[in-house]
């Protein structure tokens, strides 16, 4: 990583302040002010998201149907999934690229500013597309409620309403806004590196997304194409997917799923890439296994494009396959299990102190190592006819993705908001949030992986009697963690109105460009390239 | 507002970009049998 500079002017241009006025937002192309509002857009959509997956846990405490009707369950399960995972993670990791990309590779801004702009401005457009794909069936003549989930497998997909096509066209917008932004970050990394740089000197946040870039460049599409050709049978008269026409559904579950399981490692791997700085800071200690860190996120990239039908298990693929699908699958845990192990040994024998971001960086080794031990359950074919819709899936993607991504992007919120805000957030409440955010994390979904184990189903708003106990459990859990997270939005409010303010390098043992500019990071920095050793 | 780029380093970022960019549209159309059944579809319609 690279570590010593010969020359910054960061603080030279505070005379080149930002720009008054609501243009200031619309028109920008600064990194620091697009990375923002990415961060800001992510945060309402995870209430947003929050909010639908409380309702959904209120509705299931007890057996029966008491909340909600069985459409508008539906209707939240699959709108949960699309706002958490394109309005939330996606967004707030594209967020701390815009910010931090530039910072730590020396230059002014993103190697195409008004693409940037555009990137984002997209996002906005697509989140009312979503929002109006929830609440359209409510309005006369707004046809049924999608109850797909957020796969869209048809035949179902071909019969809802209009909502699905409003649905279609945010996937439309989602799509090229993250195709735009993938583009801009790897350009920016490929020709923007300070004088110096080489890429394996390149800090590992960079290449987690430079390897992340990639993956929705290659995947994102497929998906395009997907659900165009959705929306061709639904008002075209193709058959891509209708057997009757000739066409055939599986079909869309491949094309989505090819796109579907890489998008997995697009929402972890910038939160690896966060973790790779935050437990060395705090370690005191450099990354251990640099190379094989980034040869590992490679590697996860690579293997995880080709294992897609492991989710389709029971669709009837031959042996040949389902055996190839599995075994793909098994082999993803070698670099990913390195990853923990480069981790672990980067903690072995140092200095370590326990601030805010190392503890959601420990917590993540050990919720998301047990995330990825269900998934080899699941990997296993015959085990999985079994686990297969079950709630047992349910706790297995909560425990990868709210460890493996989310908790990392909050790591990444705690250990940038001082460079961010200009001043140190309230450690106590950080670590009030921390610890009952954890807990209530764990008490919502570790109870779900022994009522899968039961039998019982997934996206079902009634469930037998049997299963009542775990969900009440389940459902507490659920309650206190989504209350949980207006401590986060109060501590970075309060954050950025005011505190102790911090120094340039607020962590002891933190390294990088981004440490050298002033906290909070200037409007303009890096006009100067830095020199690096 | 951002500065102004050099313009070689301008032209060398949109140059990349576009390279990205053709291999997202390939990626597209490639990976869909979108084409070939719009052509069965065409090939199928009455008249």
């Amino acid at each position: 990583m690279s570590s010593t500079v010969m020359d910054h002017d960061a603080g030279h241009h505070e005379h080149h302040g930002p720009p008054a006025g609501i243009g200031r937002w619309l028109f920008s192309t600064n990194h620091k002010d697009i990375g923002s509002m990415y961060l800001i857009f992510s945060l309402v959509m995870l209430f947003l998201g929050g909010a639908s997956a409380m309702v959904i846990r209120a509705e299931l405490f007890m057996p029966g149907i008491q909340l909600v009707d069985p459409d508008l369950y539906n209707n939240l399960v699959t709108n949960h999934a699309l706002l958490m995972i394109f309005g939330a993670v996606m967004p707030a990791a594209a967020g701390m690229a815009n910010w931090m990309i530039p910072l730590m590779v020396g230059a002014p801004d993103m190697a195409l500013p008004r693409l940037n702009n555009l990137s984002f401005w997209l996002l906005p457009a697509a989140a009312v597309m979503l929002i109006l794909s929830f609440v359209v069936p409510f309005f006369p003549g707004g046809g049924s409620q999608i109850n797909t989930g957020w796969t869209l497998y048809p035949p179902l997909s071909l019969q809802v309403g209009m909502a699905m096509d409003f649905l279609i066209f945010a996937f439309h917008l989602l799509g090229i806004s993250s195709v735009l932004a993938s583009i801009n970050i790897i350009v920016t990394l490929l020709n923007m590196r300070a004088p110096g740089m080489k890429m394996m000197k390149m800090p590992i946040f960079c290449w987690a997304w430079l390897v992340t870039a990639f993956l929705l460049i290659l995947v994102v599409p497929v998906l395009a194409g997907g659900v165009t050709m959705l929306l061709f049978d639904r008002h075209f008269g193709t058959s891509f997917f209708i057997a009757s026409g000739g066409g055939d559904p599986v079909l869309f579950q491949h094309l989505f799923w090819f796109f579907g399981h890489p998008e997995v490692y697009i929402l972890i791997l910038p939160s690896i890439g966060i973790l790779s700085h935050v437990i060395p800071t705090f370690a005191r200690k450099p990354l251990f296994g640099y190379h094989s860190m980034v040869g590992a996120m490679l590697a996860v990239a690579s293997i995880g494009m080709v294992v897609w039908a492991h989710h389709q298990y029971t669709i009837g693929m031959s042996l040949a396959a389902v055996n190839y699908f599995m075994i793909g699958t098994i082999i993803i845990s070698i670099p990913v299990g390195l990853m923990i192990f480069n981790f672990i040994a980067t903690m072995w024998r140092g200095s370590m102190t326990f601030e805010t971001p190392m503890l959601f960086a420990a917590a993540i080794i050990l919720t998301f190592t047990f995330g990825g031990l269900s998934g080899v359950m699941l990997a296993v074919v015959p085990a999985d006819m079994q686990y297969h819709d079950s709630m047992f899936v349910v706790a297995h993607f909560h425990y990868v993705l709210l460890p493996g991504a989310v908790f990392g992007l909050f790591a990444g919120v705690f250990y940038w908001l001082p460079k961010w805000t200009g001043h140190m957030y309230d450690e106590k409440l950080a670590k009030i949030f921390f610890w009952t955010n954890l807990i209530s994390f764990n008490i919502t979904f570790f109870p779900q992986h022994f009522l899968g184990l039961a039998g019982m189903p997934r996206r079902i708003i009634d469930y037998n009697v049997m299963f009542t106990e775990f969900n009440v459990v389940s459902s507490i859990g659920g309650i206190l963690f989504g209350l949980s997270h207006l401590l986060l939005l109060y501590i970075i409010v309060k954050c950025i109105r005011g505190g102790e303010p911090a120094p340039a390098r607020p962590w002891e043992g933190a390294e990088g460009l981004e440490w050298e500019v002033p906290s909070p990071a200037p409007f303009h920095t890096w006009e100067t390239a830095p020199e690096v050793k | 507002m951002n500065m102004q780029q050099d313009p070689q380093l301008r032209k060398k970022n949109i140059r990349t970009a576009v390279i990205l960019g053709v291999i997202a549209v390939v990626v597209m159309l490639l990976s869909v049998p979108f084409w070939i059944n719009l052509f069965k579809l065409a090939i199928d319609l009455p008249g």
